[in-house]
């Protein structure tokens, strides 16, 4: 909730003041990295920044060596460091255990005590940006532009996840070429988001209160307290997106978008063509298609989709509920890709669009009880939903 | 859209808001004050602002002297119903010369809003006797872990407060404090001081509308707080619930205080150092609390560990300065308590009664009858 705090009013009044003042683009981009060195110092502490300059290090000498081999060993750096600073405890509690000659406790006890923050999106972005040097692409050579890509606030602690092809030429057009106009589309943006925020924190002190009566009201609410956690999840998402698209609206640089409309989503596919954007092509991009993706026949297509979805739920939290949400939403779409080319002839009508509109969202509601919910309480509320 | 209209328009309509929130921060909210509701906290959105506590204290026709009274919630008169508190049962006691306003609070402590009020009359060079509570260790609640930490910040930046400078050397650097609570309330009241949201935003919520979904009002929410009553459970009611929580639990919270270490003390005692004025501690009668005999006397010793700690206390903060400290408790039944520590009817009675002759030569001494 860093956008919500008096703290980061007076630091984000303070960068833009400035930032708008200086006309220089050096100046602007060099100010844009010192507010980023900032803000993950002062959010996430000297040890979290510490980890994202040293992994920023590793990426941008291994990228310019352009040499296979050690863009490899690149990427395992950053993966190994989400894991560990993530998952370590989650997989050694959860998997390790019966077999370690030690406690749950005296493997926390060596695990860092502070997630550093933002590591998800960062670490994708170092992954996204080696993948694709590997694969061919030009490596960055400024530093400055570099260290922007990483250390841009906005984006750092909730995505949208950037691309680099796309990041450093909207930064440049950015400190350039800002408009008042961008300023007030980015905060238009950003009250926008303030109001979805609004919106969801209201929604999240009503689902509490309403969880534990559940079991006595009447079907037709519980339906609607199913709906009201879906819109919460997507008013917190999305606002959050806004603000960091605001943001970066204001400085005149133009990122990704994450949502659009998903709830408008007639399939599971089309949904997460809408829905989190940002990550669901990274996912498709450097998960799903090199495991093969749609090009190695149907079973191996729907153990890639069902592989990618959950380390997509696993990527939002490092518990059983957020892999088991993942392979649901693997499943659905599996068996939405088997029906669309079953169907491929036929133009869907009214009917059959209004049909799948509602299945889906009946399909994603219930996924979000799992997402919101460690799995018992979250399987007791989904047989809530259809048993008086 | 044009962005020079839409900048024009943001200015414009955050300076009349914030004109609003100057205009409108010494309007009463409150009308007959008798003490803070329960739902007066953050969990519920409203968290009243130093300039409100001005306002109460001014709706008052002017008295010899002003007893403020504040601290945690065994002064709020949690376990009395709002017609039979204590500090009503005080007032009568006292007489019209006197005027006592209660701003303890729960999860209050003797260094927010009763202290910041007194202060307030002090640096008006108005007559004030300060009443506030402290446990058999700890007086001063710590600014970084408070509930109402925001009124000191408040009552700060309005420079309600007396000069003291360990205190004003913390308040100033807070803003770069390394506790993320400390540095936001800090920076969040110094944007208010300029801007006036939240006096802008109590009075839309008291008056008109909650702006937000709490789990404490639940359905009611969005009414408005002048539409809520909290008249506090009766005697009757009162009486027939008492001592009818976790019996062990409470057995062992009243165990692990009769058996607390002197440190603790001693820590307590630096706080109230840096954060209490000797000249507010010179007008401040303390009330040290004790636990219900009900539960004390099914501890053996326990008892006697409390009072004599309450005594080693008692001792300690009139070395520091405090014009009076008190133990009114020690002779409670248990029919004098509603719970384990807060007062039911009868025991607020016997402290209002103990406490007035004590108020009224402390305002001799003080020369506020003269």
């Amino acid at each position: 909730m860093i956008f919500l705090t008096y703290d980061f009013v007076w630091f984000a009044l303070t960068f833009l003041g400035v930032y708008s003042l200086t006309r220089w683009p050096q100046a602007r981009l060099l100010l844009l990295i010192a507010a980023g060195v900032w803000f993950q110092a002062i959010y996430g502490g000297v040890a979290s920044l510490s980890i994202v300059l040293i992994l920023s290090a590793i990426s941008y000498a291994a990228a310019r060596t352009e040499n296979k081999t050690v863009i490899c060993i690149g990427i395992a750096a950053c993966v190994v460091t989400l894991l560990y600073c993530k998952y370590m405890l989650f997989l050694a509690s959860s998997l390790l255990a019966p077999f370690l000659p030690v406690s749950t406790g005296a493997i926390e006890s060596w695990l860092p005590s502070v997630i550093p923050l933002g590591i998800s999106f960062f670490t994708f972005e170092f992954v996204h940006y080696l993948v694709d040097v590997y694969r061919g692409d030009t490596p960055v050579r400024s530093i400055r532009d570099f260290g922007s890509f990483i250390l841009f606030w906005p984006t750092m602690i909730s995505g949208p996840i950037k691309r680099y092809q796309q990041f450093i030429p909207a930064m440049h057009h950015g400190i350039k070429a800002r408009s008042s106009s961008d300023a007030m589309q980015g905060l238009i943006r950003v009250a926008i988001g303030l109001t979805k925020k609004w919106g969801a924190d209201n929604l999240t002190g009503l689902i509490n209160y309403a969880e534990p009566h559940l079991h006595q009201q009447p079907l037709a609410l519980r339906w609607i307290f199913l709906i009201a956690i879906a819109a919460r999840i997507l008013l917190d998402f999305s606002g959050y997106s806004d603000m960091a698209i605001g943001y970066a609206k204001v400085m005149g640089i133009t990122v990704p978008e994450n949502f659009n409309w998903p709830y408008l989503a007639r399939s599971p596919i089309e949904f997460w063509q809408r829905w989190h954007m940002s990550l669901s092509l990274w996912i498709r991009d450097y998960v799903y298609i090199p495991l093969g993706g749609n090009r190695l026949g149907v079973p191996r297509r729907i153990i890639n989709a069902l592989a990618a979805m959950t380390i997509c739920g696993l990527w939002h939290g490092a518990a059983w509920n957020f892999a088991v949400w993942g392979f649901y939403h693997g499943i659905g779409l599996a068996t939405a890709t088997g029906l669309q080319r079953a169907f491929s002839e036929t133009t869907p009508g009214p009917v059959v669009s209004f049909a799948g509109w509602l299945a889906t969202m009946i399909f994603v509601s219930v996924g979000w009880l799992l997402f919101f919910y460690p799995i018992d309480k979250a399987v007791t509320i989904a047989k809530m939903l259809v048993i008086p | 859209m044009k962005p020079i209209p839409f900048f024009l328009g943001l200015v414009i309509g955050l300076f009349s808001l914030s004109i609003v929130g100057w205009s409108i921060q010494n309007t009463p909210l409150a009308q007959s004050f008798v003490r803070f509701h329960t739902y007066n906290n953050a969990e519920a959105g409203f968290l009243t602002t130093a300039a409100e506590l001005a306002t109460i204290i001014d709706q008052q026709p002017p008295p010899r002297a002003y007893i403020i009274v504040g601290g945690s919630s065994v002064l709020n008169g949690v376990g009395q119903s709002r017609d039979l508190v204590w500090t009503r049962r005080l007032q009568n006691l006292l007489g019209k010369d006197f005027v006592v306003l209660n701003f303890a609070n729960r999860a209050g402590g003797p260094i927010d809003f009763g202290s910041v009020a007194a202060e307030m009359l002090l640096r008006q060079h108005r007559p004030v006797i300060y009443v506030a509570d402290a446990n058999e260790t700890v007086y001063a609640n710590n600014p970084r872990t408070s509930f109402y930490r925001h009124m000191l910040f408040d009552g700060w930046l309005r420079s309600y407060l007396l000069p003291w400078p360990p205190r004003d050397a913390y308040l100033r650097w807070a803003a770069f404090d390394g506790a993320e609570g400390v540095r936001n309330v800090a920076l969040g009241e110094w944007l208010n001081s300029f801007l006036r949201f939240n006096e802008l935003w109590n009075y839309i919520t008291f008056n008109f509308v909650g702006l937000q979904w709490n789990n404490m009002m639940t359905a009611k929410s969005f009414s408005p707080f002048r539409r809520r009553s909290d008249p506090g459970a009766s005697p009757e009611v009162s009486r027939t619930t008492r001592y009818t929580g976790n019996n062990d639990a409470e057995l062992a919270t009243v165990a692990s205080q009769a058996g607390r270490p002197i440190e603790r003390m001693i820590a307590s005692a630096s706080l109230t150092e840096q954060f209490v004025p000797l000249q507010l501690r010179s007008i401040t009668l303390v009330v040290v609390d004790l636990l219900s005999p009900y539960y004390l006397d099914l501890l053996p010793g326990s008892r006697e560990a409390l009072l004599a700690r309450a005594t080693e206390q008692q001792t300690a903060m009139q070395k520091m300065g405090f014009n009076k400290v008190m133990i009114p408790a020690k002779d409670f039944t248990a029919d004098d308590y509603a719970d384990r520590v807060h007062l039911s009817v009868e025991g607020g009675d016997k402290m209002a009664a103990a406490l007035a002759p004590v108020v009224r030569q402390m305002a001799s001494d003080l020369g506020y009858l003269r």
